[in-house]
């Protein structure tokens, strides 16, 4: 079987109850209609439990209807429409869908949706809009660090987090911030020196020009 | 106590990172056929077409070309802040997603698909197999490759339509296949062939006298060399989004092109064109390789939204679109090559063997015609060539990162490298010897696009002097210290050996064309017209620009954005033509079909030079009719007013002035004009000439194998650089990207190697990260080019074939290790270095 989420989840038994709904044929505009609860035809659990709770995105509080398996990610930018978060490789292996939760990073693709109930969750959105830039943006577009920009919003946010922890990184520590991050663009030179510079912007040390 | 002094605060500027910019004389003596003399106007070979130099824009009175510009706010800012729209984000709040069903087997039919477990599943709402769906584009019964499609299911949830794919139950005819080169090259291999191609495409290339030649030779080695494929990986998942409204649909897409895909899709829905719009405005990253794979989903999403009435979403995952990207094949080489003892290259015969996959025949990896661009630039005055391309049940080839390079330099770059060996030579004094100068004379048939004439061809002779060829090896070469290089492979002292490696690469260089109006345009497009409308549609290059009345100038352009930043390139040069000295003014509108006029699409490195081309020919014309009417206005002579950041005044009197916005205010609307442009290889004719190189310095621990990559000269002849901060930048990841391709195979499946990814998305792929990348220098040649605007060239694509030669050369003169078999890992340096006796000597 391929490693997914979706499987490690049904290998867990998380949210094993049996009962479904289901579709009496393949209709235009369907929408599941409550039926009988019968097992599923599978063996393996395809229903799963439904959740409703709060969650915390840049400081505003929305309510979220999710199932067990529903990853933050899914909640962030299907449920809750904040779109910036990408998710690229859904393997927790590229980072493009980081997020913070209470100031740490975390792959989004890969952290489920309720365990980020009762925590702050911090998306790129929460870091600027084009009228009101964070410096990490501001020198990210001047030094072209986001070339496709899909990596972006990712590396964005744990720079974020990095900073607020460390505003004054060395290089070395930039690259062991950011090592969880692919840029497919390969503007890693042009991302360092982003990150870099923001925190001399931070501290006071360099303005932009 | 007397107040500290304040400490000035460092600014933090728009430059690019360590870049060198060498300007080549402008008027050179060397010139032949070049236009590097005093004239106005080249007149190009047997043809004798005029052609105005610069097209009347010289390189040395631009005000905007040439300075380090940041991306337009409108590409770049929804980058940085999570809104660019790419397809993945579009969302609609009652959308269906789709996931797929894909082929376990590397061959086979499907018999039957019973979908109805799967329709009684939660959330289902459409089920897609080969009994429904558009007709012009059925979802295939015959599986040619292992991760093909056998069936779509759109549900409420993506968790929800792969809950549903589990329930399908498929009933294959399972048939045997070859999917690895191995395979196909077997004597018992399983007949594949199709309509439009059999198992074997055989080409042949030869002039001269080969068998003659070596008689003749000092030195005659045969070298073999395999490349194990490689893949671009961009990284948007494949997707795309259907919606309709009535009639009219409305497709959110990825890819290289704009118009083509409309009105492919219109085809395979059997619709009129307007009544689809496409849109395409940013991609994270195609890297050619996403050219062939978004585009089979969009007609199967498309009939899914209009049978449910609803939108329609597709996202791949990356097991998923591992199989259906466009990959680099796997490629065999064998090489017999003679040559002087002074090192002058006679003779090569050549033999490759490539895996083109599961394609049909045609673009994509049909034809291997890329394999030949080495010769681009080197003089081999006798060439016999064999090559077999298989047609196998592997995923299908084609453009990823360029077309047919770093597979075939992987083999040339280090045979150059074996050969100035054999004849005692320095690998960069063996080039410069063995590579065409300025004046040397080529013949037609004699390789590359000289294969094809040329426009600037005469007798059958070729001579093109607008390349740098001496300047990237010369200029590179000071940069990395190549005299200082280890003249010994291996011979550096101690544990860790330090080496350096050079590798050249000529492809897609120098891209110009024709503007409409010119000559050489009617030339092309009226051959074109003979061939009926797709010819023009395919090959002329479309575009308006509006000026309005605040003055702003709205650049109309029918393609998307993959990161490549050439809106912001074509902006500079519209921007230069309007005599602007910044982009304030600059405003851009592209990647939708109801927005722009039609072009044909993107890729190698021609859309800043052709797109661009359309869009400077609109701004000439817009140029010579806001003097006209600034002339009328001001009642002065036009010869007499000159330009300035939306200002038009009279020289020597800026009080006579007017403004565009006062133009477009006078007009009563926007002025808008239309421009065109096209390319001479649209008939046949190349008109590629410019050339790339690296060098590279790489560090091997001899106690296990291991390297470090620590340096790069990465060098480009550049015609003259629109923009050295995006461009170093770009170039910095086409480094990086081709490196990448040495240095990891495709990581087959293990029950059917050679058939399909090992499917752990990132996990079993090897990328590099923010801890690999060299200290890089760009080296930037201005050229000049005499045939385009300023002086500009394409170089995209350039130097992307040199990287991996140029890593396994450093790697050699390291430790004396030499890769022949790809990819480059620490095993097989490991194993080298045992073999030599090297391995773990304690020094």
């Amino acid at each position: 079987m391929e490693y997914s989420r979706r499987n490690f989840m049904k290998a867990a038994g998380v949210g094993a109850v049996a009962v479904t709904t289901s579709v009496s044929a393949v209709v235009a505009g369907a929408t599941p209609a409550p039926a009988a609860a019968k097992p599923s035809p599978l063996a393996i659990p395809v229903a799963m439990s439904k959740e409703t709770s709060s969650f915390n995105v840049n400081g505003k509080v929305y309510q979220a209807e999710y199932e067990a398996r529903t990853t933050l990610w899914e909640v962030i930018a299907v449920k809750l429409g904040l779109t910036g978060t990408n998710r690229s490789c859904n393997r927790a292996s590229c980072g493009a869908c980081s997020v913070l939760m209470d100031g740490t990073s975390f792959y989004s693709c890969h952290t489920l949706a309720m365990e980020a109930v009762g925590k702050k969750v911090f998306t790129v959105e929460g870091l600027g809009d084009e009228k009101n830039l964070h410096p990490l943006q501001k020198i990210a577009s001047m030094y072209s660090a986001a070339e496709c920009g899909f990596c972006t919003p990712g590396w964005e946010v744990t720079a974020k987090g990095l900073l607020d922890k460390n505003p004054n990184p060395t290089v070395e520590q930039v690259k062991a911030g950011l090592a969880g991050h692919i840029c497919r663009c390969a503007a890693y030179a042009s991302i360092i020196r982003t990150v870099v510079d923001t925190g001399k912007v931070l501290r006071g040390e360099a303005e932009i020009a | 106590m007397s107040p500290e002094p304040q400490k000035q605060k460092q600014q933090i500027k728009a430059e690019p990172e360590q870049c060198v910019i060498i300007n080549q004389p402008i008027v050179r003596t060397f010139s032949t056929a070049g236009g590097h003399g005093p004239e106005d106007t080249l007149v190009e070979g047997d043809e004798k077409l005029t052609i105005k130099k610069w097209q009347g824009y010289p390189p040395d009175k631009c005000r905007l070309i040439g300075k380090p510009t940041v991306a337009m706010p409108e590409v770049m800012l929804p980058r940085v802040t999570g809104k660019a729209m790419y397809a993945t984000r579009v969302v609609f709040p009652n959308m269906l997603y789709c996931k797929m069903l894909s082929s376990p087997h590397p061959r086979a039919r499907v018999k039957s698909v019973d979908t109805s477990k799967a329709e009684k599943m939660p959330g289902v709402a459409y089920i897609l197999t080969s009994g429904n769906g558009p007709k012009a584009w059925p979802v295939p019964t015959n599986l040619d490759f292992q991760g093909e499609v056998v069936a779509l299911v759109a549900a409420e949830t993506e968790d929800q339509a792969e809950d549903a794919i589990a329930a399908l139950e498929v009933a294959y005819d399972v048939l045997p296949f070859a999917s690895s080169l191995q395979q196909a090259m077997a004597p018992n291999v399983p007949d594949l062939s199709t309509r439009a191609r059999g198992n074997v495409v055989k080409t042949a290339y030869h002039w001269g006298d080969v068998d003659k030649a070596y008689t003749q030779c000092d030195v005659i080695k045969e070298f073999t060399y395999f490349f194990a494929g490689a893949i671009p990986i961009p990284f948007q998942p494949i997707g795309s989004v259907a919606k309709w409204d009535g009639d009219k649909l409305t497709v959110w897409g990825m890819g290289q092109a704009v118009a083509p895909l409309r009105n492919t899709l219109a085809k395979q829905m059997g619709m009129d064109r307007e009544k689809v719009r496409y849109i395409n405005k940013w991609n994270g990253g195609t890297f050619g390789g996403a050219m062939p794979s978004a585009p089979k989903f969009y007609p199967w999403v498309s009939y899914i939204s209009k049978e449910t009435n609803r939108p329609v979403k597709i996202t791949l995952n990356k097991g998923e679109e591992l199989a259906h990207l466009a990959v680099k094949p796997q490629t065999l080489c064998k090489f017999k090559v003679g040559a002087t003892k002074d090192g002058k290259i006679l003779a090569c015969r050549r033999e490759f063997h490539v895996n083109t996959g599961a394609n049909p025949g045609g673009g994509f990896g049909g034809e291997g015609g890329g394999g030949r661009s080495e010769l681009y630039l080197h003089v081999v005055p006798n060439w016999d060539e064999i090559g077999f391309l298989y047609r196998t049940n592997s995923m299908n080839t084609g453009p990823s990162r360029s077309n047919y390079q770093q597979e075939f330099k992987w083999a040339w770059e280090q045979m150059m490298d074996e050969m100035a060996e054999a004849c005692q030579m320095d690998p960069m004094k063996f080039r410069l010897l063995n590579v065409q100068k300025p004046g040397t004379k080529v013949a037609i048939g004699q390789g590359g696009p000289t294969i094809v004439q040329m426009p600037e061809t005469e007798n059958g002779l070729l001579t093109y002097d607008d390349y740098a060829v001496v300047e990237i090896l010369e200029e590179g070469g000071k940069v990395i210290g190549w005299d200082k290089r280890n003249p010994v492979p291996g011979g550096n002292p101690g544990r860790f050996k330090k080496g350096l490696g050079l590798a050249m690469s000529q492809h897609h260089a120098g891209r110009v064309g024709y503007q409409e109006g010119e000559p050489g345009y009617e030339w092309v497009v009226s051959r074109l017209r003979t061939d009926g409308n797709d010819a023009i549609e395919g090959n002329v290059f479309q575009a308006f620009i509006n000026l309005d009345e605040e003055g702003h100038v709205i650049l109309h352009f029918g393609q998307p954005d993959s990161g490549t930043n050439h809106g912001t390139s074509m902006a500079m040069q519209v921007g230069e033509i309007l005599g602007y000295t910044n982009l304030n003014a600059m405003r851009l509108i592209w990647g939708d079909t109801d927005s722009s006029p039609d072009s044909p699409g993107w890729h190698s490195g021609m859309v800043t030079q052709l797109q661009g081309g359309a869009l400077n020919n609109a701004a000439d014309k817009m140029r010579k009719e806001l003097l006209k009417r600034a002339a009328e206005t001001l009642k002065v002579d036009a010869a007499k007013l000159e330009i300035t950041d939306g200002v038009i005044s009279v020289t020597g009197d800026a009080k006579k002035r007017i403004t565009f916005a006062e133009l477009a205010k006078a007009n009563k609307g926007v002025i808008s004009i239309f421009g065109r442009c096209t390319h001479p290889a649209a008939i046949g004719r190349a008109m590629n000439r410019g050339i790339g190189c690296c060098f590279t310095e790489v560090e091997v621990d001899t106690w296990t194998g291991d390297y470090r990559y620590l340096r790069a000269a990465y060098c480009h002849d550049a015609g003259h650089l629109n923009n050295p901060l995006l461009a170093s930048a770009d170039m910095n990841g086409s480094l990086i990207q081709s490196t990448q391709m040495a240095t990891d195979a495709i990581p087959w499946d293990r029950e059917f190697p050679g058939t399909r990814h090992y499917a752990v998305g990132y996990l079993s792929y090897r990328l590099p990260t923010i801890m690999e990348p060299p200290d890089t220098t760009n080296v930037f040649i201005n050229s000049w080019e005499p045939r385009w605007f300023f002086g500009s060239k394409g170089f995209a694509e350039t130097a992307i074939g040199a990287p991996p030669g140029a890593l396994a050369n450093a790697i050699y003169n390291a430790c004396g290790v030499r890769i022949r078999e790809h990819p480059i890992t620490k095993d097989a340096i490991a194993a080298g270095l045992k073999a030599n006796g090297t391995l773990g000597v304690i020094a």
